[in-house]
């Protein structure tokens, strides 16, 4: 069949429609990586095994156990079925351990791996090997061989796509939690006047709003006006900071220049659902002193681990503690301005655990 | 072999058993898709890395209705394009030259080409002309789609997919030239 331009787009179809091109193992640590997906289920890794059948060994034993002496004494029984639970968590927390560590590091294995095309065909046909020129972006240290059968050309039907429903294909993104709230009004004191009871003499008295804050945050109470403080806290300032794990109330008495005394009551209440933690969504290490370092803000936050690791999968930065920042380099050299995916759990001030996953793009 | 049903069911259900069955299943085939859309493979695998995010995000809402493949390789064309979405507007507009005056050589035929060379024709593609061609001519999309989905006049995709197919000739005959001098 000779080339022209009216069977060039038919031409092009029959061969690369059903092409199939088999993906290097980083994709699937990526996918994993950012869907969450447990690698118990696919699990390979040997020590994985081993603490599988140590759990399964040490599960029986306390279960055996728990039988045999189940109609003898219940006390003790409860006790020895603890123990048992106990102990087999240990050691699958272990053996996971191990799992992650051999799973998230592919990059060696990724380059050995073999670039295979194959075109579907009905019949089977001699498979020849053939090198090919790379495309100029693709890795140069591993030079792929394709391995294709050579049919001719028969075209494999698939159904038409109906682009109508592409429109549900949007990623959904982990919620991001918004900036703290700013607790205090001071600049709408309109709204949050108290009644006075006797407005002439008072009525230069403000208060600030009641203030809704997430756990661990602080609360900023002020009064305006006045002339002395007696909070319930025992503090007496013209305003206090306070950091309640629940919703509580704090009054202050305040005396205006006459002598007068007006009580007025706070209420500060919790947000239950936010935590005060902030991620930046984005961060450029150029130097000018201006969001140079990735680092999660956050108050009252116990327990902070975060890892930050890139589409194959690889950790660029592991932290033990939210003061610490991730200043954009891996293995000595300045990343590459990509997106890059983190995972961090805390704990919060009421000792709530907290899990956030979300991205954040590195600019240069 | 699990069935499709089960297939779904399983991912549905969010057990990480089945979603690594559908990516072994589907995989190659939707790289081969990719790859299509992207000058390197490396991209390629990175719009197949969000792509199947997205599956196991939005397979709760498949309800079997059209076929499993058809329904996952939306999401891959649809996120290729996401990816591929940057300065995407000017990509319609910059012609490339000396496509006009090009004659055809009669006596070029189809024969004797290898799948991985038509792939690289097409990876090499420019932009604007490597996505019109591949949404009309290989993934089936009509005209009016492809306008909407780029926010391009209909026209536009029109003569945009003309200069791709003689831009697409026009190197399949230097391939061909190549190989046989």
């Amino acid at each position: 069949m000779k080339i022209d331009d009216n069977n060039i787009g038919k031409f092009f179809q029959e061969q690369l429609k059903d092409v199939e091109v088999q993906p290097d193992a980083k994709v699937w640590s990526g996918i994993k990586l950012q869907s969450g997906i447990s690698s118990a289920a696919v699990g390979v890794s040997k020590a994985f095994i081993v603490g599988l059948i140590a759990l399964v060994a040490v599960t029986s034993y306390f279960v055996w156990d728990y039988y045999s002496i189940n109609n003898v004494e219940e006390e003790v029984i409860v006790e020895q079925n603890i123990k048992a639970v106990d102990a087999p968590q240990k050691k699958t927390l272990i053996a996971n351990d191990n799992k992650v560590k051999l799973e998230v590091l592919p990059e060696k294995n990724d380059e050995i791996q073999e670039n295979t095309i194959t075109k579907t065909a009905p019949k089977p046909t001699p498979i020849e090997k053939v090198e090919v020129v790379e495309p100029k972006e693709v890795n140069k240290k591993a030079k792929p061989t394709y391995a294709y059968s050579n049919s001719n050309a028969v075209v494999i039907s698939t159904p038409k796509l109906e682009p109508k429903e592409k429109a549900n294909a949007d990623v959904i993104m982990p919620k991001e939690v918004n900036e703290p709230i700013v607790v205090v009004n001071e600049t709408t004191p309109k709204e949050t006047d108290a009644v006075l009871p006797n407005s002439q003499d008072t009525a230069s008295i403000r208060f600030s709003s009641d203030p809704v804050i997430c756990f661990g945050e602080d609360a900023l109470l002020q009064v305006e006006g006045g002339v002395s403080y007696d909070w319930n806290t025992g503090a007496h300032g013209s305003k206090i900071k306070v950091s309640p794990v629940e919703n509580s109330d704090y009054w202050v008495i305040v005396t205006d220049a006459s002598g007068r005394e007006i009580k007025h009551t706070f209420n500060v209440s919790i947000d239950r659902e936010c935590t005060a933690i902030f991620v930046p969504s984005a961060f450029t290490p150029n130097g000018d002193g201006v969001n140079d370092v990735f680092k999660a803000e956050g108050l009252g936050i116990l327990n902070f681990e975060m890892i930050v690791f890139n589409r194959e999968g690889q950790i660029v930065f592991e932290s033990h503690s939210i003061e610490d920042a991730w200043d954009g380099t891996y293995r000595n050299s300045v990343s590459e301005p990509r997106i890059y995916f983190y995972h961090l759990s805390y704990t919060d001030a009421k000792g709530n655990i907290h899990k956030k996953r979300g991205q954040v793009t590195l600019i240069r | 072999m699990v069935s499709e049903k089960n297939l779904v069911k399983g991912c549905q259900k969010g057990k990480a058993k089945f979603q690594r069955l559908l990516y072994e299943r589907y995989a190659p085939k939707m790289l081969g898709v990719c790859m299509r859309y992207f000058h390197s493979k490396d991209q390629a695998q990175d719009a197949l890395q969000d792509g199947f995010v997205k599956v196991y995000t939005k397979i709760e809402n498949f309800r079997g209705q059209g076929s499993l493949e058809g329904w996952i390789r939306r999401i891959m064309v649809n996120t290729s394009l996401n990816l591929l979405r940057d300065n995407l507007k000017h990509a319609f507009h910059a012609d490339v030259d000396d496509v006009k005056v090009y004659i055809a050589d009669p006596s070029v035929d189809y024969d004797h080409f290898h799948v991985e060379d038509i792939m690289k024709l097409i990876q090499d593609l420019p932009k604007g002309y490597r996505i019109i061609f591949n949404m009309y001519e290989i993934d089936g999309y009509a005209h009016k789609e492809i306008a909407e989905e780029l926010q391009i006049s209909v026209n536009t995709s029109k003569s945009q997919l003309l200069k791709a197919r003689r831009y697409l000739r026009k190197e399949l005959e230097l391939l061909h030239k190549e190989r046989h001098s």
